[in-house]
């Protein structure tokens, strides 16, 4: 068989159309969901991340109830649920004397359960496999204008708020001395979590959407000690591993958001044997 | 001016402060102490009007803008990506704020903080490159560019060489001399010795406040539990030697002299 490089890597982009429309939802998702989710491991929060993809479940599940598989409600159950939960997340660990890493982790089971549960009284199995695994080849005009406007709003948002967000992370102390925006920049910051979760969801699935999120940030990490570099690895790797990932599902027949996401934890596993930064494999640190 | 009136603060159901009323004149260099736990913290934050007391209240004679805060070094994330510069530039914020540009004049500004504290050439560098010292220096840096009437610093010194602590005194002592207030919270006591002539001793509630030798004394420290947790180690010593010598300001203190009654500051309720 002749390996033709156009038939292999772009005509299946060319061809079809759930292809494009995959490629570009995923490529948008890049765009916003990656810097946030640099943000979010800096501020050493990938747990909350992980407990709040699973927090919009019930939310999405309940507009699912209520008018099926619609963008619109799905989107606003998914917001709602998010953001009650980002906040319980906050009160609980800030007001009881549990660790704040069991009571998410009790929050995230307790959402992932109840949405599954609310989605098997009406739907069907492809529905929650729908849900669960995201709809990657069948995104629709509604989902993209979605997720595009979602990408749109995060960028702006993380430009308007990157030197609180910044001086947040790095000396919240001094930063409230500063400014009374501190909780503004906290809980903005939560809502653009929120919010390209939600993106993530519709792409991806409730159960991988943070990988996109998380994984690559996770990558750049071990390759830059800058911000503005880890923004940009974080970006490529997303991009690229989009990429490869529908490339591969398409021509292996695998699940399309697992395998991109697998494709990120091969990043992540060659970063971490291999990174600049504290890789393990790096010449200094076998000598250490 | 501070005027601080009969200041009372919770945190949820625990007495931070009790009814601690001090003034705090402008161009003081003023330290304030106590055991772990006596509220020296809360008292700056109160400072800082972040907190709400329960009762009492107090007068801040500037804008709370005019306020610049050096945090605990231990409450600074080190790992987070950043440069010494643009670390040191956030203290342009209040004048820069969420996207006001960092123009010639704050360059100018970043460029003297750094000289002043004696950080020049590394301002490239990323902050989890800087040894002990050299991070103190940058948080200096920071305060400076802030260029604030009032400096509140909340342990300073803490594990710092003390050709650091040295050099970091003196730049204090500058912003002193002309004319802005310093409040330091200073664990070590041997410090408060040397550099600062105004004392407030405090144990949740007010010991003492004025000059150091009338707020030092060994019946004042004793009282602000200083014996304390070293009498637990040396049960067999007398209260007054049980003060470690690093704790001990000086055993020519006179022990009699009534707390407040001289120098820059008035109030307390013994």
């Amino acid at each position: 068989m002749m390996l033709d490089p156009y038939a292999l890597f772009i005509a299946p982009f060319a061809d079809f159309s759930f292809m494009q429309r995959a490629l570009w939802g995923c490529l948008v998702l890049s765009v916003s969901a990656t810097p946030v989710g640099v943000f979010l491991t800096l501020r050493r929060m990938s747990l909350t991340g992980d407990a709040m993809s699973h927090a919009i479940l019930p939310g999405a599940a309940i507009g699912f109830l209520i008018s099926g598989v619609s963008v619109t409600a799905m989107t606003i159950g998914g917001v709602v649920a998010g953001c009650i939960v980002a906040l319980l997340a906050g009160v609980v660990a800030r007001h009881s004397n549990a660790e704040e890493d069991s009571s998410l982790a009790a929050f995230y089971l307790i959402s992932l359960a109840l949405g599954v549960v609310i989605i098997s009284t009406k739907g069907s199995n492809i529905d929650l496999l729908h849900v669960l695994f995201g709809s990657t080849l069948a995104l629709n005009n509604d989902a993209l204008i979605l997720l595009t406007s979602i990408a749109t709003i995060s960028l702006l948002t993380l430009a308007l708020l990157y030197r609180p967000l910044v001086m947040e992370c790095v000396d919240p102390a001094f930063f409230r001395s500063v400014s009374r925006l501190s909780a503004v920049a906290h809980y903005g910051f939560l809502l653009l979590v929120v919010l390209n979760l939600v993106a993530g969801f519709h792409a991806l699935g409730t159960l991988m959407a943070v990988g996109l999120m998380l994984l690559p940030a996770a990558v750049a990490r071990f390759w830059t000690a800058r911000l503005g570099g880890m923004l940009v690895i974080a970006f490529l790797t997303s991009v690229i591993s989009s990429y490869l990932g529908l490339f591969i599902s398409f021509h292996a027949s695998f699940a399309t958001s697992p395998s991109i996401i697998l494709v990120m934890g091969v990043a992540y596993i060659v970063s971490l044997l291999f990174g600049r930064q504290s890789g393990l494999l790096l010449k200094n640190n076998l000598i250490n | 001016m501070i005027n601080i009136t009969d200041l009372t603060v919770y945190y949820r159901e625990s007495l931070a402060l009790d009814k601690v009323s001090v003034a705090i004149h402008k161009g003081a260099l003023l330290a304030v102490i106590g055991p772990n736990g006596a509220g020296k913290s809360t008292l700056l934050k109160c400072i800082m009007q972040q907190l709400t007391p329960r009762s009492g209240y107090l007068e801040l004679g500037v804008s709370p803008k005019a306020i610049a805060y050096l945090p605990q070094s231990h409450q600074i994330d080190r790992q987070f990506p950043i440069s010494v510069a643009e670390f040191v530039s956030a203290g342009a914020w209040p004048r820069t704020g969420f996207w006001r540009a960092f123009g010639q004049t704050e360059q100018g500004a970043l460029k003297k903080a750094l000289a002043q504290v004696n950080l020049v050439g590394v301002d490239d560098r990323q902050i989890n490159t800087l040894s002990g010292g050299q991070f103190q220096r940058m948080l200096f840096a920071r305060m400076l560019m802030q260029d604030a009437e009032i400096l509140l610093l909340d342990e300073p010194f803490t594990a710092i060489d003390a050709q650091t602590t040295q050099d970091l005194m003196a730049v204090i002592n500058h912003c002193q001399q002309a004319g802005k207030t310093v409040i330091a919270v200073i664990h070590d006591l041997t410090l408060v010795e040397r550099f600062f002539p105004q004392v407030i001793l405090l144990a949740t509630r007010l010991i003492a406040s004025g000059q150091r030798e009338s707020v030092m004394t060994s019946a004042n420290l004793m009282q602000a539990g200083y014996h304390y947790e070293n009498n637990l180690e040396h049960k067999n010593s007398s209260a007054l030697k049980s003060i470690t010598p690093a704790q001990l300001p000086s055993s020519q203190l006179p022990c009699s002299q009534v707390p407040g009654s001289q120098g820059l500051c008035y109030g307390g309720n013994i």
